[in-house]
């Protein structure tokens, strides 16, 4: 009777842990990093996920400005043209303009308009000049043996490291494109290893001074400053909010001022006695 | 009346100010036609309005702004509550007004329809 008692018990713990386990919502440690934005947390829904690294600022006047969000008009940072830009989500407004979510420093956030940032000129330029001799990747690039740190670049002799991963003797790395420069190395792009993008050196892949293709940059030019302005469009609820406000206290005034002025017959109606007193 | 805008600037300043002025105008018509003569009636016929004239519009536009409502129901349910508040007033306050409740539909709706007909005219 003991026994059966102990083995209705233990059952009994093994099913709630069972159903706790089953019940905890899976997570993935490759989550999209979800920005601490006021905006952003409100239109979640409407925000598209791009993951964009490899786009410079380029708007009118040498800068572009980050707004607070795509309907407010408070400013919160610029970015100078030619610098890099990060963009995780995108969300489109009612005009149709498309505005990315960046950083500015300091864990804060703000919004840019898509228009004035562009693909990175070389990367443009190298994707036209060397596309056709892209070749599909393969799934595991293992890095070789001794190499602890794995470099991504901007594109296969840009110069430009992007990032950096330390990676262990068994992780393998997913290509998608592979390409074989003119000095003979072998690079692959990855689409995304531990939220980097980029292309990596796969004959050198800890190497992080691999020269800049001459060739290639010749040329390169960041193309014109947008002329189009583009800033935020206020929804209107503050505005809304505001004319309530200012509508209430003009009806409250003039019933005030109704009442004092017009007070004679309604202190004639409450007190008719006194009113005839006074005629008398 | 004022149509759903994409977003909401400071025209509406512009718009309520524009319905104002004309309300005035058209009501203080109609009270001087109803024999509404002293000065201070008259005032109060103004005043009035300034209370019930704006918050109707405003109204108006917050729902034609917010969009799946009836607007025409809505135009009704206003101009009732504009009627009814101004016909108070009057009966409270007006001590020349002899008809206040009539006073107060005959220049609503003197001010609605002729209103109405010059919004037609301008955007012909």
């Amino acid at each position: 009777m003991r026994k059966e008692v102990l083995f209705r018990f233990a059952a009994g713990i093994f099913t709630f842990f069972m159903l706790l386990i089953l019940n905890c919502p899976v997570s993935n440690a490759d989550v999209a990093w979800e920005p601490e934005d006021d905006f952003y947390r409100k239109h979640a829904d409407e925000c598209r996920l791009v993951r964009k690294e490899d786009l410079l600022a380029n708007g009118p006047e040498g800068k572009v400005t980050v707004w607070q969000s795509p309907v407010s008009d408070r400013e919160v940072g610029t970015k100078e043209n030619g610098s890099k830009v990060y963009v995780e989500f995108v969300y489109k407004d009612k005009r149709g303009y498309e505005w990315g979510i960046v950083s500015i420093g300091g864990g804060k956030t703000g919004w840019v308009p898509m228009d004035y940032l562009i693909i990175e000129p070389g990367l443009k330029n190298f994707y036209n000049k060397h596309s056709e001799e892209f070749r599909d990747g393969y799934d595991d690039f293992i890095p070789p043996e001794g190499v602890e740190t794995v470099y991504f670049w901007s594109y296969p002799g840009s110069g430009k490291v992007m990032n950096k991963m330390v990676v262990d003797p068994e992780d393998s790395i997913g290509i998608s494109t592979s390409y074989t420069d003119k000095d003979g190395r072998q690079w692959g792009h990855v689409s995304y290893f531990r939220q980097a993008e980029g292309w990596i050196c796969m004959s050198d892949p800890s190497n992080h001074q691999i020269p800049v293709n001459e060739e290639d940059a010749a040329g390169v030019v960041m193309p014109p400053e947008p002329t189009e302005i583009i800033k935020p469009q206020s929804d209107g609820t503050t505005i809304l909010a505001l004319v309530a406000v200012l509508i209430a206290a003009v009806v409250v005034g003039t019933v005030v001022l109704v009442r004092v002025l017009y007070r004679k017959k309604t202190t004639e109606a409450a007190n008719p006695d006194k009113a005839s007193d006074d005629i008398k | 009346m004022m149509s759903r805008a994409g977003a909401v600037g400071f025209d509406i300043f512009i718009s309520l100010g524009i319905s104002l002025g004309l309300t005035l105008v058209l009501e203080l018509a109609f009270a001087l036609i109803f024999r509404v003569r002293q000065k201070k009636e008259l005032l109060l016929v103004c005043l009035v309005n300034i209370i019930t004239n704006p918050a109707v519009v405003f109204l108006y536009y917050l729902a034609a702004y917010a969009g799946d409502i009836a607007q025409t129901l809505v135009l009704i349910i206003l101009e009732v509550l504009a009627v009814v508040v101004e016909a108070l007033f009057y009966k409270t306050y007006g001590e020349k007004i002899r008809h206040p409740v009539l006073l107060a539909v005959g220049a609503n709706a003197f001010s609605f329809f002729v209103g109405k007909a010059v919004n037609m005219l301008v955007h012909i």
